[in-house]
């Protein structure tokens, strides 16, 4: 059989134009993410959305940030509207305060009990004495403080000196709350719940310095993979993945947050008994069904250590993954779960 | 009847047109890439550069110097920062997705909104814990 040139033509064209429509067709199937990156906390803040107006989810996700970082962040030089700063401040006692700080303080406060003080949400004095309320200020001089500095800053701290009873809150014993261990976790939550609430079908996470909390599975109903940063390694090695559709995975580091003097190398995450940095982790990471308990129990972690970590988080929520000083991993019994694509 | 001739050289000439355009335009919507970086300073873009150039840039604000950018091999990262703990120091643009200095408000990030999510093939995961 014979064709005129021109038909064969028409049939090679009209080929190629099918291919690249139904590769269209794919392209349009798959789910699109934007991304935005700003800095809020005192961190680096990505926001990855696909949503029917990924834009607008994305920047109402960031006001977000910034209106709980204005409230909740305390650092005197740059911020005089946070309510810490107003409970802190006070001359007399209660200070009445709204229902939103009212929660995220008794979430802290019964997360401290919960971890038997391993994490503390009133060690506001060390942070102070120590800088780390002000390590993201372009003027910061890191100093190590005196013993006798560090032991009275221990003294005027300690979350059994707070309490809160319905709308009003009190502190004694001259403490100081700082909530800089809870505060991310929950503005990822909040993100999270935004996300959700303008588009049912959003998915994509929240990344606020490596603390994760997941709006939706990937592409719908794929799992993330999630690395946990090798604290040894270059940024992006890594010791362990995980994949999560939905939760929050939090990691506290010795590598975050730190100064050296003398070649000795100071970070963030202090013992509340000692008052000093704790030397027997090097990180923890932990997975929760919501970001702020995450970021709770990975501190609590850290301090803890993976012996008793492993123990005292899964009745609280949380599995978790710590590498010790001597660089041993210890996991909690449920952390396999989330190890493998399911 | 004429018969075929598929091969003339004319037409084999627009065959290879065509291909050449569909693949072109195929790789276009498949990049989700860029080759060029933004450099913000509180919010504002305030440099474009591109990777394919190997160079050093100064990035500079009303107060001074900030940082140095260096662009090797398609990537970039922080040098010679003015803040006071280095962090933005660590690691590339290709390594982190964005370079973000803290202290001194800046944000580089590859000139494109749509971001590197599906990262497992190429390094292994899609975000990191840390």
């Amino acid at each position: 059989m014979t064709l005129k040139r021109n038909t064969w033509l028409l049939i090679l064209m009209a080929s190629i134009v099918f291919s690249f429509l139904f590769f269209l067709l794919l392209t349009n199937n798959r789910v699109e993410y934007i991304g935005k990156v700003d800095i809020a906390l005192g961190t680096r803040v990505k926001v990855v959305v696909s949503a029917d107006h990924p834009e607008r989810v994305i920047n109402a996700i960031l006001r977000e940030f910034h209106r709980i970082e204005d409230k909740f962040t305390v650092n005197e030089k740059k911020n005089d509207k946070s309510v810490i700063s107003r409970i802190n401040q006070s001359d007399t006692y209660p200070v009445v305060i709204d229902e939103e700080t009212a929660f995220v303080i008794e979430r802290s406060l019964g997360l401290a009990q919960g971890t038997n003080g391993a994490f503390d949400p009133a060690l506001g004095n060390l942070i102070k004495l120590w800088g780390f309320d002000r390590i993201s200020d372009a003027d910061f001089e890191p100093d190590v403080p005196t013993q006798e500095e560090i032991d009275r800053a221990v003294r005027l701290s300690g979350y059994e000196h707070v309490s809160v009873e319905g709308n009003k809150i009190t502190l004694e014993n001259g403490v100081a709350l700082d909530l800089g261990g809870i505060v991310k976790g929950y503005a990822i939550d909040r993100g999270v719940e935004i996300g959700r609430e303008m588009d049912t079908d959003a998915t994509g996470y929240i990344d606020a310095g490596g603390d994760i909390g997941i709006i939706g599975p990937k592409f719908g109903g794929d799992f993330w993979s999630v690395a946990v940063r090798d604290p040894e390694g270059e940024p992006d090695d890594y010791v362990e993945k995980v994949f999560l559709e939905k939760g929050a995975v939090v990691t506290s580091g010795d590598y975050e947050r730190t100064f050296e003097i003398d070649g000795k190398r100071y970070h963030h995450i202090l013992n509340p008994k000692t008052g000093r940095p704790v030397r027997k982790t090097k990180s923890s990471t932990v997975i929760a069904p919501n970001a702020m308990d995450a970021d709770v129990l990975s501190t609590a972690g850290f301090v803890l250590g993976g012996e008793f970590a492993s123990i005292m988080l899964p009745p609280l929520g949380g599995q978790g993954y710590f590498i010790g000083e001597d660089g041993k991993v210890k996991t909690t019994a449920g952390w396999h779960f989330f190890t493998e694509r399911r | 009847m004429t018969r075929l001739r598929l091969f003339r050289v004319k037409d084999l000439l627009l065959y290879i047109a065509i291909a050449c355009v569909t693949i072109g335009v195929l790789l276009t919507l498949n990049r989700t890439g860029s080759d060029m970086i933004i450099v913000k300073i509180n919010k504002t873009t305030v440099y474009r550069f591109s990777l394919l150039e190997e160079a050093t840039k100064t990035i500079e604000s009303d107060n001074g110097k900030l940082m140095d950018v260096v662009i090797k091999d398609e990537d970039a990262y922080i040098k010679n920062s003015t803040c006071p703990l280095h962090l933005c120091e660590e690691g590339s643009i290709a390594q982190t997705g964005a370079l973000v200095c803290v202290p001194n408000r800046v944000i580089i990030t590859y000139d494109t909104d749509q971001m590197d999510y599906d990262n497992e093939d190429r390094r292994g995961y899609d975000l990191m814990t840390k």
